[in-house]
């Protein structure tokens, strides 16, 4: 679906290019066919955005993306789209922009905390025992004095925990689950910190980063960030701490850069920059800002605000 | 002749990302070192020299501007200039020159790494990894080497606020009186100062790669200047915070600097400070290794990937050769001597050849 | 298939390639905090003493517990290997607090630790240095009852005292007025007494040697000279009424003018509270007057004095 005059017909075109060439038995769901059509398959992270809410599509359609809507899939895919657009609830725009915009940075800052926190706690713990501040090293010390394990055994232990509380929340009836949430945590957490199996320093971090990761508007990209910190949490061990971590974000920002959605570029506006779609990133600038559609999408119109032109038709198409 | 086609549209970039590009590809290992080079020569005065070095090589960048047109590169010219078989092989050095300068900055990081982080890192291992890096990036194509320059640019400006702390503690009165060493000193630092402006003669081989080059040449200057301001910045942090006998005693001069800057969260703050600034090392590095390749690539029509493949390999086993700390500071040394000649030997010659042979393909025509 | 086969490797390769660094596990290392040096004539060898503490399961209860560990050799590495020798973990130096020197090593010069201290770059450069009266061991070795651990204790009177009483002076600073040409070093000298520690005088270098110190009565003079100062006390005693005053919270600005190439002219402006000068009765402009005349009079011919005893002993500040 998409809109005749605002849509770049390039976009449309590559669209129904690759729907057609989809060869499979079955399509459940729209998510099948965001899997077989996105840019690079290997990647974890999901290159079309995928809504069940109508006014983000509608929004998107506005926009000049396409939108691909499947028979009995309560999901819609629109495309093309990028990096940061994950992490912008449609709730922005219910919100004054101070407001929004602050939220946006909340969630930004979260994601990053998310996947780098519990590396840098190994990183750190492991190798650079220099940068801790003096102040915090007897607590870290004592809270760590009868753990037998490494910290990257005991970071890896409780970040499994914490996916498994999340995943049989989340195969459990909705009551159930948070039940076992919050009985999961809070129990589970206190035993293995009394248990001396855990500290309870890292306890705090680790329960920091999952809620962190939650904060994603989108869930798919929830799940990439969250997976995320196994491989950083490796390579902080492996590679030298913090030299490991930063390894890690050189190739995390390589594998972004290389992306693309729809053969639109995935980390635009920051790469490549273009100052006027950073209207509608990091920040939510307020609506008499927000006059031009986004660069990325091309759009065959430019400008929204503009009375002149007949109104664009709605053209449908699978 | 040879003319190379258009670029693939898709790995063009803009001519505002020039100040990034040349940004990155100039701050590299330098930073941390160059005030103790300069300050042997000229004393307290040199960050006069930083200034001089950076018009001389805006004049260069302008030079370089007039080398190259629209659409052509460091290739077609030297075949231009010296014909197919002398400008062929004169580009193959040029090609070397990029490798050895990619390598180099590497391998001298990977020492700093050694020396204040892990004594007893295997640096073979590591070299493999950061290389799978490097080809990562390389072979997604020039639009990616430079979005990975372009983040760099701002690790390294933000590295850059943490010299307040020089300003903090420091001397103010180190720097007067000004003028107290002579003019032929001041004129002398610009030697070993050209060692960190070094990564304009990049621009000769990715010139096809900037949308309406010709439009570029101010975004060039620009980053030029910062880089400019960039180092005069940090020399003068470093003349406000160390002496002159002590400056010669220390190495790496803005890494003892932050080893004072303590926060309620981090101490120590050159380990976080090494961490980062190894992003604008491998995006200097990337920038270098990319031109080598595409050097290569265009004058020998072997595919761009087996060159970069071929050349990480040499890059890796380059480890027995280069395994000591003095092997690494002789051929930085040689590096930089060498980069100061091309910088202002070789790139003035080639242009005056270059005008008189297109005079005389005028004349001829005419 | 091919680019899945890529993948697979590649992330094999990042799995299996280790960098092969020996780790510091944060509770598997023996955390130096302290280290004192003293210097033993008649063998030629210095004497380090490393204090570390003890970390109980809770911070407040053991905390002050320290275990001292002690090595004699002619290099400072030789120390710190012989030291690793009588630990449980392998010992670390990169938290290193302060540095103490004992009186006899400063007496005898610190050159070759200086280096060493410096080579070593896990050691911060904002560590505090100090000399210890007598010896740095006994003081490091003594059990008084301090806030927190006595290296810690050490640390936080050094810093305090920096900013009210003697001029700062760590690491760096040393190292600046040691290699500067037309500087020597200066160092606070700490003492245990039998209640406690005190900074009880600032020993002056000459190159790596100590050759003077002054006590605490000349802090103020020294400090209003070196550096402007910010909180200070003076106690000044007016002689000619026969009474004692405090001036408090001072703070002083210096100017210096060149007269010449050889004579430099040191204005020091001073301002203060006037304290416990109720008996003195100050009420008019004019005996304010002659009281700022008195202290200026006085200051100007201790601080005077101070400068001729180091131009004697060709200590350069």
């Amino acid at each position: 679906m998409y809109i005749e005059g605002i849509a770049n017909p390039d976009n449309v075109q590559t669209v129904i290019q690759r729907i057609t060439d989809i060869e499979y038995d079955q399509i459940m769901d729209s998510s099948f066919i965001g899997q077989m059509i996105s840019d690079n398959e290997q990647s974890p992270f999901p290159q079309l955005m995928d809504s069940e809410r109508p006014d983000r599509v509608s929004s998107a359609l506005i926009e000049g993306k396409v939108a691909i809507v499947c028979d009995g899939s309560p999901h819609v895919l629109t495309g093309p789209t990028t990096l940061v657009e994950f992490f912008a609830a449609y709730e922005d725009y219910f919100l004054t922009w101070h407001i929004a915009t602050a939220f946006r940075i909340i969630r930004i800052f979260a994601v990053m905390f998310s996947v780098l926190m519990t590396p840098l706690y190994v990183a750190v713990l492991t190798y650079h025992y220099h940068i801790v501040p003096g102040d915090l090293l007897g607590t870290l010390i004592s809270s760590r004095k009868d753990i037998p394990f490494p910290p990257i055994l005991e970071v890896l232990i409780l970040e499994l925990t914490i996916e498994l509380l999340r995943e049989a929340g989340a195969r459990l009836p909705t009551k159930i689950g948070q039940t076992i949430g919050i009985v999961g945590g809070i129990v589970i957490g206190t035993a293995a910190v009394e248990a001396g199996l855990t500290s309870n320093v890292l306890l705090i971090l680790v329960a920091l980063a999952a809620l962190a990761s939650f904060t994603t508007p989108i869930y798919r990209i929830g799940n990439t960030i969250r997976l995320l910190r196994f491989p950083f949490i490796i390579l902080a061990q492996m590679w030298g701490g913090l030299i490991g971590v930063v390894i890690g974000v050189m190739f995390l920002v390589t594998h972004l850069l290389r992306l693309t959605s729809l053969g639109r570029p995935f980390t635009e506006p920051l790469f490549p920059p273009r100052w006027q779609d950073l209207k509608d990133a990091f920040v939510r600038l307020p609506f008499n800002l927000q006059g031009k559609r986004p660069i990325y999408t091309s759009s065959e119109d430019q400008n929204r605000i503009n009375l002149n032109k007949t109104k664009p038709k709605k053209g449908k198409r699978k | 002749m040879n003319r190379q086609q258009k670029p693939d549209i898709t790995q063009m970039v803009s001519p505002f990302l020039l100040v990034f590009i040349l940004h990155a590809s100039q701050i590299g290992e330098g930073i941390l070192s160059f005030e103790r080079q300069i300050s042997k020569v000229a004393g307290y005065d040199s960050w006069i020299s930083v200034l001089l070095t950076g018009l001389a090589t805006t004049i260069i960048v302008i030079l370089i501007w007039r080398i190259v047109s629209d659409n052509n590169d460091l290739i077609d010219v030297h075949s231009e200039v010296f014909g197919k078989v002398i400008g062929k092989s004169i580009s193959f050095l040029f090609g070397l020159y990029f490798f050895s300068v990619a390598i180099t900055v590497l391998r001298s990081y990977i020492e700093i790494i050694q020396i204040w982080l892990f004594r007893d890192l295997d640096v073979t291992l590591f070299l493999i990894i950061l290389y799978l890096l490097i080809l990562y990036i390389v072979l997604g194509g020039f639009r990616i080497v430079v979005g990975f320059a372009f983040f760099s640019v701002f690790i390294t400006l933000f590295l850059a606020i943490f010299n307040y702390a020089a300003f903090s503690n420091g001397y103010i009165d180190n720097l007067l009186p000004i003028l107290n060493s002579k003019w032929i000193n001041i004129i002398k630092g610009i030697e070993p100062m050209t060692f960190g402006f070094l990564g304009i003669e990049l621009i000769l081989i990715y010139a096809p790669f900037i949308h309406r080059f010709k439009t570029g040449l101010k975004w060039a200057v620009i980053g030029n200047g910062l880089t400019t301001i960039f180092y005069l910045f940090s020399t003068l942090a470093m003349f406000v915070y160390y002496n002159i006998e002590q400056l010669q005693k220390i190495t790496w001069p803005a890494l003892q600097l932050w080893k004072v800057i303590d926060f309620p969260f981090v101490e120590r703050f050159e380990f976080i400070g090494i961490s980062l600034h190894f992003i604008a090392i491998i995006a200097s590095s990337n920038l270098y290794f990319w031109a080598g390749t595409q050097c290569l690539h265009r004058i020998s029509n072997i595919s761009f990937k087996k060159i970069a493949i071929l050349f990480s390999l040499i890059g890796v086993f380059s480890v027995f050769y280069i395994n000591s700390f003095l092997m690494i500071e002789k051929l930085t040394t040689f590096i930089s001597k060498f980069g100061v000649y091309l910088l202002f030997g070789y790139i003035p010659l080639l242009f005056i050849l270059r005008t008189i042979v297109q005079g005389g393909v005028k004349n001829k025509h005419g | 298939m091919v680019n899945f086969k890529k993948l697979l490797i590649f992330l094999l390769l990042l799995l299996f390639l280790t960098a092969c660094i020996k780790t510091k596990i944060l509770d598997d290392i023996e955390l130096i905090m302290m280290f004192g040096y003293d210097w033993d004539a008649s063998n030629e060898e210095y004497i380090g003493t490393a204090v570390s503490p003890m970390y109980g399961s809770s911070e407040e209860s053991d905390l002050r517990e320290n275990t001292e560990y002690m090595a004699r050799a002619k290099t400072i590495q030789n120390i710190n290997s012989k030291i690793d020798t009588q630990t449980a973990n392998p010992i670390e130096i990169g938290k290193t607090l302060g540095i103490l020197f004992g009186e006899k090593l400063v007496r005898h010069g610190i050159h070759d630790i200086l280096l060493a201290i410096n080579e070593d770059p896990n050691i911060g450069r904002g560590i505090h240095l100090a000399i210890a009266r007598e010896s740095a061991e006994s003081l490091l070795k003594s059990t008084m009852i301090t806030e927190g651990t006595l290296p810690r204790f050490i640390e936080k009177l050094l810093k305090n005292n920096a900013k009210t009483n003697v001029p700062d002076m760590n690491l760096h600073d040393f190292n600046y007025r040691f290699l500067g040409t037309g500087m020597d070093p200066f160092l606070p000298i700490i003492e245990a007494t039998s209640s406690g520690i005190e900074l009880n005088g600032i020993g002056f270098f000459k190159k790596d040697k100590m050759i003077y110190e002054i006590g605490y009565d000349q802090f103020f003079e020294f400090k209003i000279l070196y550096t402007d100062c910010e909180d200070h006390t003076y106690q000044f005693d007016w002689e000619e009424k026969e009474q004692t005053i405090a001036i408090s919270s001072i703070s002083s600005k210096i100017t210096k003018k060149w007269k010449n190439r050889n004579q430099v002219e040191i204005i020091v402006k001073i301002n203060g509270t006037l304290t416990e000068s109720k008996q003195l009765g100050i009420r008019s402009f004019k005996e304010k007057a002659k009281l700022e005349q008195a202290i200026s009079q006085k200051l100007k011919e201790e601080g005077s004095k101070l400068i001729t005893e180091f131009q004697e002993l060709e200590i350069d500040l």
